[in-house]
């Protein structure tokens, strides 16, 4: 053992965190290919494999399709399973996503966000995992170390539980998270065993044993097929509960809440609300501050869960403002706006018709500054205003 | 009116083990041809046995010869084309249309 693995505090960067979660829950399995910005995670898995300090099987496989197959396979042979991944290796791997999905097998992984193939970019942007929205896998999306660090232990604990057995990803922005060194609180790997203790008292799931002929995936033809979609969508929309549950029990456990599905930020008395993800949010919330202090009666909301998507929680935080506006890091082709904010606009119905406004910025590493997001907020509080506004603006 | 149905699956995924507790699926019903055995041409070699890829050839009641599981035969045809004395052919599901062959 070269690792301490009692409480401690470390400067350690985005992909450490991840790594230093992973190995804390124990995994039986680790399979992954290194891509940039992700190698830091796999490497440091790596290493604390070969320490002595990560009892698992340790696959090197040739790509990130078969990554995805071997965690896959383990969780199903009743291991827990863990991967990384970025961009081009997450598209690599979108078949066997959906295997993973529909197998209902708990597998946790780490998407580093980076812009995916097309214009080559190996550059920060949340295309890659809005491109895999539908395959079944429940999505997080956090803003800073340890929020990754504490969110794939979540994600460990969401994954396995009995109700919900689906894979998850955690998502976190390459590059302003994964290289960035921050203060981060490591927990005692007995704090995480303690955490993960109610997984095995929850009733077993079938699972693959050498010897004794068992199949899954195979067979779901005609309603067989109908039914496990109906059951895949109800576990998704027992995700949102659950996710608060353990958000709950993890403040108990280690002293820090997230909010669940989503983190509102002086949005209580707010006019205007701003939406946005990952890395921006912490930007964001000091120029809210700013604009506070200027008499501008703004509050954000931070999206945490992605996939399912929190409509009730965002509906209610967004319920009686007077402009709304959503700050993406990636597009939609075919709706000329930002993927959440396509989103958000669905929740109208539930909040009434009142100015929406899209921003895209971010895109291949260009920063989102405070002085972008300070013009943001002035455009939702002008359309509140009543003043003409445009839907959709890209930044820079 | 729509009919209540139970679930086919006891299991959040599709696991199956033939066991009527995880899903069993009777494969048979996807047939258009069935093998017919003619014992006079058949010395009892087993390439049938051998060659079916889901492996529905039992043995026949007499003990000698072999015979489909029709439960789970697809009507692949394998076993008409492998076998050396020509002793299976296949016939035409509609000529059993009172015996569908599902238990």
């Amino acid at each position: 053992m070269t690792v301490a693995l009692d409480r401690q505090r470390k400067v350690i960067t985005g992909n450490a965190a991840a790594a230093y979660a992973a190995m804390l829950c124990r995994p039986d399995v680790v399979a992954a290919y290194p891509i940039t910005p992700q190698s830091e995670v796999i490497e440091q898995l790596a290493k604390f494999h070969a320490d002595g300090d990560l009892d698992c099987e340790y696959v090197t496989v040739e790509g990130e399709n078969s990554a995805q197959n071997v965690v896959c396979a383990a969780t199903m042979a009743g291991g827990r399973a863990f991967t990384a991944t970025s961009s081009y290796g997450l598209v690599y791997m979108y078949d066997a996503m959906f295997n993973t999905a529909g197998y209902r097998a708990p597998v946790v992984m780490i998407n580093v966000n980076r812009e995916p193939p097309g214009i080559h970019a190996v550059c920060s942007g949340q295309q890659d995992m809005i491109s895999v929205r539908d395959t079944g896998w429940v999505q997080l999306i956090v803003e800073d170390c340890q929020e990754i660090l504490d969110t794939t232990i979540m994600a460990f604990r969401l994954a396995e539980d009995h109700d919900i057995q689906l894979p998850v990803i955690v998502n976190y922005d390459g590059y302003y998270l994964s290289f960035l060194a921050e203060s981060v609180e490591i927990p005692a790997i007995a704090e995480v065993d303690a955490y993960l203790e109610v997984l095995k008292s929850q009733p077993s799931r079938p699972r693959l044993i050498p010897g004794e002929p068992l199949g899954c995936g195979s067979h779901g033809i005609g309603m067989g097929y109908v039914e496990l979609r109906k059951k895949h969508m109800a576990a998704m929309e027992r995700v949102k509960p659950k996710l608060e549950e353990i958000d709950r029990e993890f403040v108990q456990a280690f002293g820090r809440s997230y909010g669940g599905q989503v983190e509102e930020y002086r949005t209580e008395d707010a006019d205007i609300v701003l939406v946005t993800s990952g890395s921006a949010v912490g930007t964001a919330r000091t120029v809210v501050d700013a604009k506070r202090d200027e008499g501008v009666k703004v509050g954000l909301v931070k999206l945490r869960l992605y996939r399912p998507f929190p409509v009730e929680r965002l509906s209610s935080a967004l319920a009686g403002k007077k402009a709304i506006g959503v700050l993406d890091r990636s597009i939609c082709f075919g709706w000329d706006c930002g993927p959440l904010y396509m989103e958000t606009l669905a929740v109208t119905p539930r909040i009434g018709v009142i100015p929406m406004l899209s921003f895209i910025d971010g895109l291949a590493n260009m920063d989102i500054t405070q002085e972008h997001i300070s013009r943001m907020i002035d455009d939702i509080h002008g359309a509140s205003r009543g003043l003409p506004y445009q839907e959709v603006t890209w930044l820079p | 009116m729509v009919e209540e149905r139970g679930d086919l699956f006891e299991t959040e995924a599709s696991w199956s083990d033939a066991s009527g507790k995880m899903l069993c699926l009777h494969t048979g019903d996807w047939r258009t041809v069935r093998p017919v055995f003619d014992k006079a041409k058949c010395n009892a070699c087993g390439f049938c046995y051998i060659y079916c890829p889901i492996q529905c050839i039992v043995d026949d009641e007499d003990g000698i010869h072999y015979a489909a599981d029709l439960e789970y035969c697809k009507g692949c045809g394998v076993c008409a084309c492998e076998c050396p004395k020509g002793a299976i052919t296949m016939a035409p599901e509609g000529d059993y249309a009172d015996d569908c062959g599902i238990g």
